[in-house]
């Protein structure tokens, strides 16, 4: 039984199109891979799905229920949260003040106890303003804020970001644990290979349409890889349960990025998958 | 001897500013929003309570009790209806439109009231002063600077401790990510509305009855509470309090010397911290930009 659906989703900002006809689902207690150049919509999609910005067209279903048109606190109590990218701590709120401000009055496994008992390390920093942590206590308490929700659906975006590879291990060592609980994961991942590896299924998105999605196991990386750059050879996705038809990647082009006509040019700075290391 | 009770008359005084300015502190902590029309709507309560105790012939305590819930739910309409609508348009509008309640409130007032001073009695707490030593404490002053700590210290307890506090928190913080948590933000900032005037209406008319009441009052009462605001720091109660005081104690030790010159040296005090400590004195910087984590 799927538990999150996404179908036909046109979504963006103002008059700019982030997203063409994006479908995917996610079924009970799957992890799926989100794996996609900067700019291709990734955090687009998941803010679309945690209802931060409005789908121009299209349906989400979370358990059969349209929650398209639900505001994104009604969508937090049914069950979706969301680790930002960025992290996006309350800054003014201690550790444990950030994990106890979600209101969704849903019981589950991931009481207070529980998820210190998952990272110990905000257990020991509890009481300090989240805005004084380390970037990797930052993750880890954005990741507790998400669990304290006890979410159908995790939407988890580039949990790696500006974190020491040591520190991505953990987390990612971690996943297990929070896999096991029952929900299901989207995972925004720019390391291709961490991203295979934690997922059951994964998809490429390029310029904000899915071109490629299949079993993490079995796919073929290079062509993931080319899939992930749009190069020119980059194959068609053979059809899955997930989603439409793969459209040629050759409509959207993101504003400053002046692209000739029938020209692909790769998006200008990822060099995936590299580790990224961003300072922030 | 003097010079000290005249100091304790002022921070008698500034408890009374602070009790107004604590809601605007309180709003504009929370959401941005300088609320223009706040003294006005202090003054809209007082004229409240002074019509109920004509109409249903209440005492006045009966009566300011009756007014504080009116004064709560005016304050969450007005959020509902106009304050959230202005916000998200921008940081513009909400002044604007405040600044239009305003100007509304005082004139519908003066059709209803007339332009005349009115006097507000307050009965059975009209209150003698009690003498210590060459000590003057006047009952009401006390009555209000009492108010003033037991109502910041209510909502920083409040604010600190409880659920509901911490959802407010986080909201200032940071709205968009506050709402993916599941915090419905609208009846959350009606709250925070609703007690900030209750206590302006609170603050207006204890004050009212030392002064009497007239329809353009409010915009004195929102200078000094927006002076003490600012001298306190944006965003802190305790600040606010003090900023409170700080203008109290000008006014009376000044006008001691000469009566005209007292508000004229609070505005300098207000000047003064505006160019030596322009984050006020409790003031963080954060009320500005937000503070944001520091790197591992
Ligand atoms: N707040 C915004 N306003 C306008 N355009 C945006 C905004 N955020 C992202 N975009 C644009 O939307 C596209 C997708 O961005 P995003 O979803 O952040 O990509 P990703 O997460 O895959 O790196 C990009 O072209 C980006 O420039
Ligand atoms: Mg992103």
């Amino acid at each position: 039984m799927t538990t999150l659906t996404v179908a036909g989703l046109d979504a963006g900002y103002r008059d700019f199109q982030a997203l063409f006809g994006v479908s995917l689902d996610l079924a009970e207690g799957e992890t799926v891979a989100l794996i996609g150049a900067n700019g291709a919509g990734k955090s687009t999609l998941l803010m679309t799905i945690a209802g931060a910005l409005r789908p121009w067209r299209g349906r989400i279903t979370l358990d059969g229920l349209d929650i398209a048109g639900l505001p994104d606190h009604h969508r937090a109590r049914l069950g979706i949260a969301i680790v930002p990218e960025g992290r996006r701590l309350f800054p003014s709120l201690t550790a444990e003040e950030n994990i106890l401000v979600p209101t969704t009055g849903r019981g589950g496994p991931w009481s207070l106890d529980a998820l210190y008992d998952l990272f110990p390390m905000v257990a020991a920093r509890r009481s300090h303003r989240a805005g004084l942590l380390s970037g990797g206590e930052q993750q880890a308490v954005a990741i507790a804020r998400a669990l304290a929700a006890n979410p159908r659906v995790l939407l988890m975006d580039e949990v790696s970001l500006g974190l020491a590879p040591a520190v991505v291990d953990g987390f990612y060592r971690l996943l297990p644990r929070i896999q096991q609980s029952g929900v299901c994961i989207l995972l925004v991942e720019q390391d291709i290979d961490r991203a295979l590896a934690a997922s059951d299924r994964a998809l490429c998105l390029l310029e904000g349409r899915v071109v490629m999605a299949g079993d993490s196991a079995g796919l073929d990386r290079d062509r993931l890889i080319s899939a992930y750059f749009g190069a020119p050879s980059a194959p068609r996705s053979s059809a899955t349960k997930t989603g439409p038809a793969p459209v040629p990647p050759d409509k959207p082009v993101p504003p400053g990025k002046p692209v000739p006509p029938g020209k692909r040019v790769p998006p200008a700075r990822p060099v995936p998958p590299a580790d990224p290391e961003v300072p922030r | 001897m003097t010079w000290l009770n005249d100091t304790l008359q002022g921070i008698f005084v500034g408890g009374g500013y602070a009790l107004t300015a604590v809601g605007l502190s309180l709003m504009f902590g929370v959401m941005r929003l300088v609320n223009l029309a706040h003294g006005d709507l202090a003054v809209c309560a007082t004229y409240l309570v002074t019509s109920m105790m004509a109409a249903l012939g209440v005492p006045f305590l009966a009566a300011l009790l009756l007014m504080l819930p009116l004064a709560f739910a005016a304050g969450a309409v007005l959020q509902l209806a106009l304050f959230d609508r202005a916000l998200r348009t921008g940081p513009l509008a909400p002044l604007l439109v405040t600044f239009g309640l305003s100007i509304m409130i005082q004139n519908l007032l003066q059709q209803t009231y007339s332009a005349n001073v009115r006097g507000v009695p307050a009965g059975s707490i009209d209150v003698s002063a009690a003498h210590l030593g060459g000590l003057v404490l006047p009952g009401l002053s006390v009555l209000k600077l009492a108010l003033a700590l037991v109502v910041i210290g209510g909502l920083s307890a409040a604010l600190r401790f409880t659920g509901w506090g911490r959802r407010v928190r986080a909201t200032s913080d940071d709205v968009a990510i506050a709402r993916l948590q599941g915090i419905r933000v609208r009846p959350l900032f009606a709250t925070v509305t609703g007690i900030a005037i209750a206590a302006a209406a609170l603050a207006g008319t204890l004050g009212a009855v030392t002064t009497g009441v007239y329809p353009t009052l409010g915009t004195l009462t929102l200078i000094f509470a927006f002076e003490a605001v600012v001298i306190g720091g944006l965003g802190s109660l305790w600040g606010t309090l003090l900023g409170g005081i700080l203008i109290g104690v000008t006014q009376v030790l000044v006008s001691q010397v000469s009566v005209p010159y007292a508000t004229l040296a609070s505005q300098l005090l207000f000047l003064l911290v505006l160019v030596v400590r322009p984050e006020g004195l409790f003031g963080t910087g954060e009320a500005a930009g937000q503070a944001t984590g520091a790197e591992a």
